[in-house]
């Protein structure tokens, strides 16, 4: 690594991120404060939209009729479609700027012409995004406690729990980095790496929501990003997720390695 | 020593052939002009020996190092324009400096703030408020603030003023003065022709000539004009060793000196002549000769063919030798 990078890409990086942590802290605040108001019209809601409660228990990472609506409403700021949708779209901003983004703006000549390695570049860039999740995850986690802490609701599980839930979160934003990071490797233009790996966690999010309705996505998810990052999972059982935290590492580590070993390859043309 | 070596160097774009085993030595401590027309390789082989693109066949050295391998040890001693500048939109000239200087390890603001003044750079001005120009400016500054042995510029002087660009020349002759090398990209020969000690010219991505402008000029035919007192006189006029005439019509003859110019000044002091004008060796004319492709034998037939269809300007305005 590089510190000269390292600041290069924070400079890049922190306002973006800024913007995405404050609206995740918000969402989840405000989710924090007001949903305790909505609990019996959203227990209702549950029993009266069968649909409902079967896209919300799959997201939850679990079976329909396992869910209670003050469990399903304590932890819906982590299975939030606009929760995942931030903490996605700051992995897929930060992880398309190298080498696609360099490239797609002109600026790779001037970036790799000075007396660093391909490897420095990468992991500096790798470092700055690695940081910038961990605030992401963290503020989301900050904001969920907070809003909880001012309506006074029950949790349904310890802090610990959410810690891991948090984690767990992080884990599944490193591997969106790592899959748009090998994107990225592979492109030479950003829009185009945004679109692809836009498209792979909208195929990830249906297999997931969809999953308790037909048999055939039920077994297909397996192949969805989702499927190792469930909450209810980590709440109900109390335990460390391990065998999901593995999966999403090593997806994670196979992607960004993968788009490191392309990236010592690749020629940087001008488009 | 050389301090540029390209080994049968080649570029292959799918089925397209961008770069034809290019074989290259540069001297150290020499101006050397890198020509040839749009899409002949230059950029294309410049990217490969910054290490951008990875050669399809041979190799590249800098100062001894394989470019593509070793590309970090080349690029510590190499100062790069790159033809179609881009640099990130929140950078401003003071920034830069800093933040390069930390990237290579070394402090260059000294330097790069003294080059900025020269060019007349806002300091704190961002990227993305500067024009074209001012963007080349502080590209030039970024290339030079860490004083490398090798400077490879693609075309620096295409968005500068004249100013500018005196101030850039008076700078790179000053590096090589002190033991630096330039690989100068440039589409203006008549820059090229004031400012490099060699050229090598490419076409269709191949090496077409590779010669000092010495060499080029001893090749290079010298135009002469002679302007009679009458009508008479220049029909008494003794025929001159070494000149083809091409328009004997009138008072006013021009021709194209084949043999030593000495001998043609010689005769024109004989001569009953009101005005004489013996033109520089024209290495323009050589150039197009490459550039069209019509040089495959010889650089005084390419010269000679060339010189036919062109407009004739008047040579009392040009530079010459005058009586």
């Amino acid at each position: 690594m590089n510190i000269g990078l390292i600041q290069k890409a924070a400079r890049e990086v922190w306002g973006g991120t800024l913007a995405f942590a404050a609206g995740l802290f918000a969402f989840e605040l405000l989710l924090g404060v007001i949903l305790p108001a909505f609990q019996k019209e959203f227990g209702e809601m549950l029993g009266q939209f069968s649909f409902l409660q079967r896209i919300i228990a799959a997201l939850l990472g679990t079976k329909v009729g396992t869910v209670t609506p003050a469990t399903a409403l304590g932890l819906l700021g982590w299975v939030h479609p606009l929760v995942l949708a931030l903490i996605w779209a700051q992995a897929i901003v930060i992880c398309s700027r190298f080498p696609a983004g360099e490239v797609d703006r002109g600026t790779v000549d001037v970036l790799m012409s000075l007396p660093v390695t391909r490897t420095t570049v990468f992991l500096s860039e790798a470092f700055a995004f690695v940081l910038a999740a961990l605030f992401i995850a963290g503020t989301g986690l900050l904001g969920n406690l907070i809003g909880g802490w001012i309506s006074g609701m029950d949790r349904p599980g310890s802090p610990r729990t959410f810690a891991w839930i948090t984690l767990n979160l992080y884990a599944l934003g490193l591997t969106v980095g790592g899959v748009t990071s090998l994107l990225s490797a592979l492109c030479d233009r950003r829009g185009r790496t945004i679109g692809i790996a836009f498209g792979v966690l909208l195929v990830s999010f249906f297999l997931s929501s969809m999953s308790s309705f037909n048999a055939l996505v039920d077994k297909l998810s397996i192949l969805s990003l989702l499927s190792y990052y469930r909450p209810y999972q980590i709440l109900h059982e109390g335990a460390f997720p391990f065998a999901d935290l593995a999966v999403l590492l090593s997806i994670s580590a196979g992607t960004w390695l993968l788009g490191w070993l392309i990236l010592l390859r690749r020629d940087f043309r001008i488009v | 020593m050389s301090v540029i070596r390209l080994e049968a160097i080649s570029k292959r774009y799918g089925l397209r052939l961008a770069v034809t085993a290019i074989t290259l030595e540069v001297p150290q401590a020499t101006m050397f002009g890198f020509l040839g027309p749009n899409g002949s390789g230059k950029t294309t082989t410049i990217r490969m020996l910054m290490g951008l693109l990875k050669p399809s066949a041979g190799t590249a050295y800098v100062l001894g190092w394989d470019c593509w391998r070793q590309s970090e040890r080349v690029k510590a001693e190499v100062g790069y324009l790159p033809g179609d500048l881009r640099l990130p939109s929140w950078l401003t000239c003071r920034e830069a400096l800093r933040l390069f200087g930390r990237v290579r390890g070394r402090d260059m603001t000294r330097h790069g703030l003294d080059l900025a003044g020269q060019f007349g750079l806002e300091l704190d001005l961002r990227v993305r408020a500067m024009s074209r120009g001012t963007r080349q400016k502080l590209g030039l500054v970024l290339a030079l603030a860490h004083a490398p042995r090798l400077l490879i510029l693609d075309e620096p002087t295409a968005s500068l003023d004249p100013l500018t660009q005196e101030t850039l020349y008076g700078l790179l002759r000053r590096a090589v003065s002190d033991g630096a090398t330039v690989l100068f990209s440039s589409h203006t020969l008549a820059e090229v022709e004031d400012l490099c000690s060699h050229v090598a010219i490419l076409r269709e991505g191949r090496l077409v000539a590779n010669a000092s402008l010495d060499a080029l000029r001893a090749q290079a035919s010298r135009r002469v004009t002679v302007r009679w007192q009458s009508l008479d006189s220049a029909n008494r006029a003794t025929p001159a060793n070494g000149v083809e005439w091409s328009d004997r019509s009138g008072l006013q003859w021009r021709g194209e000196v084949r043999g030593s110019a000495a001998d043609v000044v010689r005769w024109a002091a004989t001569q009953p002549i009101e005005d004489f004008v013996l033109e520089p060796p024209d290495l323009r004319q050589i150039f197009q000769g490459f550039y069209v492709g019509d040089h495959s034998s010889s650089v005084d037939r390419a010269a000679r063919r060339s010189l036919g269809p062109s407009p004739q300007p008047s040579p009392w305005e040009g530079e010459g030798v005058r009586r």
